[in-house]
């Protein structure tokens, strides 16, 4: 019984790590590739705002 | 520094060591599927952005892996601080240190590549350079185990091979539904743009193509692995029949060999029949079997692990004469030297 709730906690905890790295990583790139290039809003806030609106309207 | 002991029936009751090694060598192949891709068709954007977004698969994989690795260890600054105390550079935990410190930044490196559409060339360099890399980590956690001596499960000729097969089918496993999942996730406008722009889901069903022949590959290894113990020593025999009809076999039965290995056969077989049916080849009416496919190849890949961790429970029988029992008398007892001469004295008889 251990072992199952174990395989859950750490299935869940792998899962939440996975989309918390892989976002954060893609959203750090975006900012260097911003600061880069010199596009506006090459700030952290900037391209949090910016991901955070493209989610919102993601299917539309 | 105090000793180290290696008490390996502690590594099976908990998920810790078994979840690394899973973690570990999905990993090693998530890195080899983005290499060959980028190497094979990272011209096209599609599989461009599936090798680019496959390799960034590692880092979160790898940070699990590394936790759950290092909270099992008795003394965990050693695991985090391995380059100042694991100066044996000879065994395969101070080699896998290294092969993982080299490993999570090149595939860092790879999906950076993708994201800032580095120049060909370093994308092509950076591919060749992970190939062997992934390989390397799938390998070592077979060699891992396999340095362990006298546990019959854990052979050095056939673990570590059956690790990278396994390593394969769950890295192209996850690969294939990453390429699902990214769509949902928060990633800036500019990436979101070029992932829904390259059609990236269509590499999902070649990926699953791919899986089959892994699982089909690594069954063969399996079972030739399972005949080679059967015709061994007292102790391979032993956990041959540990796992074919002792205490192992419900897991490696319907663990290993039905979740892991025949329900996505059955599920490969039943894709193109599905599609054929409803006349499409989109949507979760025909997209459910390729789905279930991947994630039964995951659960089979870690309850494998699970099994050989739990195997190394049945250890090799000494065969030792009572004659030869007795410790020799030497000179000098208690030094290096005297246990030189008790073991030549013992290797004599």
């Amino acid at each position: 019984m251990n072992l199952a709730i174990e395989f859950v906690v750490l299935l869940a905890v792998t899962v939440l790590v996975y989309f918390l790295t892989v976002s954060v990583v893609m959203n750090i790139f975006e900012v260097l590739r911003r600061k880069v290039t010199g596009e506006p809003s090459s700030s952290v806030s900037g391209t949090f705002r910016d991901t955070v609106q493209s989610y919102k309207g993601r299917g539309r | 520094m105090d000793p180290i002991v290696l008490i390996t029936n502690k590594w099976g009751a908990t998920f810790h060591i078994p979840w690394y090694l899973f973690l570990g060598g999905m990993s090693g192949g998530i890195l080899i599927v983005a290499a060959i891709t980028e190497l094979v068709a990272g011209h096209k954007p599609r599989y461009h952005a599936l090798s680019g977004l496959s390799a960034l698969l590692v880092l979160p994989f790898m940070v699990i892996g590394g936790a759950v690795l290092t909270l099992h260890l008795g003394k965990p600054e050693r695991g985090v601080f391995f380059p100042l105390f694991m100066t044996n550079t000879g065994s395969w935990m101070a080699m896998g240190g290294w092969i993982i410190g080299v490993f999570v930044p090149v595939s860092v490196a790879l999906a950076a590549a993708w994201y800032f559409e580095a120049a060909r060339i370093w994308r092509l360099i950076l591919a060749v350079v992970s190939v062997p890399l992934g390989i390397l980590m799938c390998l070592y956690t077979g060699f891992l185990l396999s340095a362990t001596q006298f546990i019959p499960l854990w052979s050095k000729q056939f673990l570590p091979t059956l690790f990278l097969l396994s390593g394969l089918s769950a890295g192209l496993a996850v690969c294939a539904i990453n390429v699902y999942v990214v769509k949902i996730l928060p990633f800036p406008p500019k990436a979101r743009e070029r992932i829904q722009g390259v059609g990236l889901e269509k590499a999902a069903p070649i990926l699953g193509g791919f899986v089959l022949l892994a699982i089909l590959v690594e069954y063969f290894w399996m079972s030739r692995f399972l005949d080679a113990l059967s015709a061994g020593s007292v102790g391979e025999r032993v956990a041959a029949a540990a796992l074919r009809e002792g205490s192992l076999r419900p897991w490696f039965l319907w663990g290993v060999e039905v979740v892991g290995v025949l329900l996505p056969v059955v599920l490969s077989i039943l894709e193109p029949i599905m599609k054929k049916i409803y006349k499409r080849d989109e949507g979760w009416l025909v997209g459910w079997p390729l789905f279930a496919k991947l994630h039964l190849v995951l659960l089979g890949g870690l309850l494998l692990r699970h099994v050989i961790v739990w195997g190394g429970e049945i250890k090799q029988p000494l065969i030792f004469p009572p004659q030869k029992a007795q410790i020799p008398k030497v000179s000098a007892q208690g030094s290096p030297q005297a246990l030189g001469q008790a073991l030549q004295i013992i290797n004599r008889r």
